[in-house]
């Protein structure tokens, strides 16, 4: 009942304070006439009457004060009051202020973003239904390819799955009506549409062994311009007619294999799904069995394990392959969460990144805390004085509360503007291709805790000034305040613990970047008379019936190559097909020769190569010749690794290979090179052949040529020589080998910039921590220090003894964070290239940059101290 | 001051109540009221009158319009309002059994104790 009257009275003298106040003051001066008329009446003059009346009616400030306090409204205008001071003071104490906001920014702002792309990674990244059920089955032992035999017999028979897809994901030509474009086409087998829930916006789902496509919409914009009359004809691709069946909606992208961020296209996005129809295997009159090779995912059924699944397939594979095909069985199937194989790469860097950006933010609440004590004692004199003229205690409290909520809602607001800022930043950087990361947004939950912690903290250490007043009493602190005898011991001890605990975080964040930075360091110690920036690479792709003859691709190949040579500019040219394929090693004379599926076999990875890829790629010749583009046999130059793996100290020149993919059964080797890396920068080195391209040419290839003049120029001039050969083959893929390169190490130039931005922001932190915890501690002991001045001591020992004292933290920081460092770098293993993840130089490095920065941090405050005036020190008593 | 006595604030309360249940009263006059009421036993200072005028106010038991005065002067008159009446009937009969039962123990004799 006498709520909405109370609500109307509160809000009135809130609002319309003014008016309230007049109409109290005409109140009261009614009153007190009448009282003054009532005096003279019973016979007083009227100067002694309005003296009495003023007296009887008391103090009117107290009354107009009582008056809306009752009203509810006095903590409301004590607020207004109390944001007005802390306003103020924040604008008074702006390095304050700002280092609070910086540190609070920097906590929250990094540790709200790492957390929102783990979180999108994690969780938000595979477009299926029931993206959890959704398995990738491989045949195990780092083969990512299930046989079509095995495929076929599931598909048959297994009870565990809604749905198998075979799929292959495949770059290839597209003719339209004006022009030919790289499309990314994944063949996919028909349980697909279901288990992708594809639900086309134009056309229809291809029917049952129709070779057909569908195309993604991005891609039906960009080579179709939305056209829908293409819906239903037939476009040529790789050399075949196929029908457009349809074209699914845009939001349609359920990932299929690991996007690769190298590939150029972002995401790894499919423009269009064929239809794919496992073939049955062929044999062959000899008993050998030809089997395509697929990779699969399947949808478990509802309810079940994966183990379960797995058993039901095995059971089905050693039937098959013992009654169908009589090889030995190859190892276990390994199944995953699709998710995990799209995006299991990503996960383990951002963990670490999570780690640091968690052992940031740890340091940012550590360092808001000592901020604030540091404050606090500086502001006890003012807390005591303000107490001893009637403050209430609450009143204070309630100051202060105010005051550092201010500062860290300031601060959050900075954090929430750091996290836009870094999360922007990694979502673009990020090297891992994770599906829809684009879309991440800033995870609510990740910046509310994030806020709630530092705020908390920072409220926390903003009340410590009179929490001591709750202790003492007023008249006590005051005096000790004044007279600077305040014991100032334990909150010394608390900080210098606070800054220790620092310093254990930064060394760990310092080592781990040290180790990605040495780890890059050796990804780009590039050999001598290798210029990465002055070749430029492109990728050909032979298709159609008329390239079906291997002479035909020689020719081709041969024509490209003399044509790109005579390009001004171009120095050298020649083709290489990069280790595209591994080959199951036969030394002619072996008395063991490997049997297919031997798991003893050795390999070696295989490059067909052209007389001059040695010269534009500058690789050393150390012991034969390098292939020419007329060898009489199958020639093989080696590598290193090679020789030393198979032919110890002996001489590998003249030794004999099965070579299978060549028209002759041998191959001789002719040459050793040395090792290097050509394509991928991270891969170590590992047994290596170059075969020459007369005697085997796949369908595709690369064109590699070294150039004088500006690659880009150059680059364009090359492609349109190449493709001039014959228009019908595409020449695609167009970059410098050094953009080639800077790919492959994408994710380690990505962990290092993050890391090592997590660590710079450690050590700031971790050096403002220092150096405020000194300065306060000097300023202190000033009239200690004046004392020691004035009975002889050296400044220089002044000085020492500050430094010294801001080098205990550090050190036993440090010492700590080196054994918490010891054990945390094992989880970096996967990130490191040739480092070991406990490299002592790296750690030695490290400890002395983190005790380097906690020295300069004390010189200020060690120097300060020594300049003090014994005379003006002494005067502080 | 030995007559005077420290008001407790329910007691005031009370006081008002009663003084403005009678008639519209203006904040002089209820002064005078309680003066007469208690006999001049309760003496306050003039101007605390007002807060505790405003607290009933705000917890809705008086309301107040201005009006003119019987020496014509522009006053602000309070009056009861239907939860105060309530308020006041309570309050009454509470001080009354309170008194009582004072008056009981008081009027004790000791074999009664």
């Amino acid at each position: 009942m006498t709520r909405l009257p109370r609500l109307r009275s509160f809000l009135s003298a809130l609002l319309r304070r003014r008016r309230l106040e007049a109409d109290m003051e005409a109140e009261w001066r009614a009153h007190l006439d009448t009282h003054v008329d009532a005096l003279v009446a019973a016979g007083m003059s009227r100067d002694e009457a309005t003296r009495r009346a003023r007296k009887d009616f008391g103090d009117p400030l107290r009354w107009k004060e009582q008056a809306f306090e009752v009203r509810g409204v006095s903590w409301v205008n004590d607020l207004g009051a109390d944001i007005r001071y802390g306003l103020r003071q924040m604008r008074r104490s702006p390095v304050f202020t700002a280092t609070v906001m910086v540190t609070l920014a920097a906590g929250i702002g990094l540790n709200t973003a790492v957390f929102s792309v783990i979180d999108a990674v994690l969780l938000r990244s595979l477009d299926y239904p029931d993206p959890e059920r959704v398995l990738w089955i491989t045949g195990g032992n780092k083969q990512e390819f299930v046989g079509a035999v095995d495929f076929l017999a599931w598909k048959e028979q297994a009870t565990s799955f809604d749905g198998l897809v075979a799929f292959d994901i495949s770059d290839s030509a597209l003719h339209t009506a004006d022009t030919v474009v790289q499309t990314r086409v994944a063949s996919v087998s028909d349980d697909f549409w279901a288990v992708s829930n594809a639900r086309p916006m134009l056309g229809r789902l291809p029917l049952e062994r129709e070779d057909a496509v569908l195309l993604a919409y991005p891609f039906y914009v960009r080579a179709f311009h939305a056209d829908p009359m293409v819906v239903g004809g037939a476009v040529t691709l790789n050399g075949r007619q196929v029908t457009i069946a349809g074209v699914l909606p845009p939001g349609f992208r359920p990932q299929l294999t690991k996007p690769l961020a190298s590939s150029g296209i972002p995401e790894n996005v499919n423009d269009a799904y064929r239809t794919l129809t496992v073939p049955p295997p062929t044999k062959a009159p000899n008993g050998m069995i030809t089997t395509r090779l697929v990779n699969v995912i399947g949808k478990l059924k509802a309810g079940l394990s994966v183990e379960r699944a797995q058993a039901d397939l095995e059971a089905i594979r050693r039937r098959t392959t013992t009654t169908n095909v009589g090889m030995p069985l190859p190892p276990a199937l390994r199944m995953m969460p699709l998710r995990e194989r799209i995006v299991g790469d990503a996960t383990r860097p951002l963990i670490v990144l999570l780690a640091a950006a968690v052992f940031v933010f740890l340091i940012a609440c550590a360092n808001v805390a000592h901020l604030f004590l540091a404050r606090a004692s500086s502001r006890r004199s003012e807390v005591a004085i303000r107490a001893s003229i009637g403050a209430g205690r609450w009143r204070l409290a309630r100051q202060f509360f105010v005051e550092s909520a201010l500062i860290a809602a300031a601060g959050a607001i900075a954090g929430l503007v750091v996290a836009r800022w870094s999360l922007a930043t990694i979502v673009r950087i990020l090297p891992y291709g994770v599906p829809r990361l684009q879309e991440t947004t800033i995870d609510g939950r990740a910046l509310a805790f994030a806020a709630a912690a530092s705020i908390v903290a920072a409220l926390v250490f903003g009340l410590v000034p009179v929490w001591s007043m709750w202790k003492d009493d007023a008249r006590g602190v005051l005096k000790q305040a004044l007279y600077g005898t305040l014991p100032i011991g334990s909150r010394l001890r608390t900080r210098a613990t606070l800054v220790a605990l620092e310093f254990a975080l930064t060394i760990v964040l310092l080592v781990g970047a040290g180790l990605l930075i040495k780890s890059l360091w050796r990804l780009n110690a590039l050999p001598d008379g290798f210029h990465p920036d002055r070749i430029v690479t492109m990728e050909v792709q032979f298709f159609g019936p008329s390239y079906r003859e291997v002479d035909v691709r020689r020719t081709h190949v041969a024509e490209v190559l003399r044509r790109v040579s005579a390009v001004p500019g171009v120095s050298a040219a020649a083709m290489t097909t990069n280790a595209g394929f591994t080959v199951r090693l036969n030394r002619e004379g072996d008395p063991f020769p490997p049997t297919p599926n031997d798991p003893t076999a050795a390999f070696a990875r295989g490059t067909i190569a052209s007389a001059g890829l040695a010269q534009v790629m500058g690789m050393r010749l150390v012991k034969g010749r390098w292939l020419t583009d007329s060898e009489p046999s199958p020639a093989w130059v080696i590598n290193e690794t090679f020789v030393r793996r198979h032919f110890g100290d002996s001489d590998p020149i003249g030794a004999r290979f099965r070579y299978p993919g060549g028209k002759e059964a041998w191959a001789t080797v002719v040459g050793v090179v040395a090792d290097r890396k050509l394509q991928r920068l991270d891969a170590g080195a590992e047994p290596e052949f170059y075969i020459d391209y007369a005697h085997d040419l796949t369908f595709g290839y690369s064109i590699v040529a070294s150039v004088a003049i500006d690659a880009a120029t150059a680059a364009g001039q090359v492609r349109r020589t190449a493709a001039g050969v014959d228009a019908a083959v595409p020449v695609l893929e167009v970059r410098t080998l050094e953009a080639v390169l800077a790919d492959s190490i994408a994710p380690y130039r990505f962990n290092l910039f993050t890391v090592g931005l997590f660590a710079a922001v450690a050590l700031l932190l971790a050096s403002v921590g220092i150096y405020g915890t000194l300065a306060y501690a000097t300023s202190r002991r000033t009239q200690e220090i004046g004392i020691r001045l004035t009975l002889g001591a050296a400044r220089g020992e002044v000085v020492a003894m500050v430094i010294r004292q801001g080098m205990t933290v550090a050190l036993i920081g440090t010492l700590v964070g080196l054994v918490i460092g010891a054990g945390l770098p094992r989880m970096m293993r996967d990130l490191l290239y040739e480092v070991s993840p406990s490299d002592p130089y790296v750690f030695a490095v490290a400890s002395a940059v983190l005790l380097l920065v906690g020295f300069a941090a004390s010189l200020g405050p060690a120097l300060r101290a020594a300049s003090v005036q014994p005379l003006v020190a002494l005067r502080h008593e | 001051m030995a007559t005077t006595t420290e008001l407790l604030q329910g007691t005031l309360d009370l006081l008002i109540l009663k003084a403005v249940s009678l008639r519209p009263e203006h904040g002089y006059g209820i002064l005078l009221r309680i003066q007469q009421i208690s006999r001049d036993a309760l003496q306050i200072q003039q101007g605390s009158l007002y807060p505790a005028l405003y607290r009933l106010e705000h917890q809705g038991l008086i309301a107040s319009d201005w009006g003119e005065s019987e020496n014509k002067r522009r006053a602000k008159f309070y009056r009861l309002t239907a939860a105060g009446r309530r308020r006041l009937k309570d309050e009454a009969a509470y001080w009354k059994r309170f008194s009582e039962a004072i008056g009981l123990v008081l009027a004790a004799a000791p074999e009664d104790v």
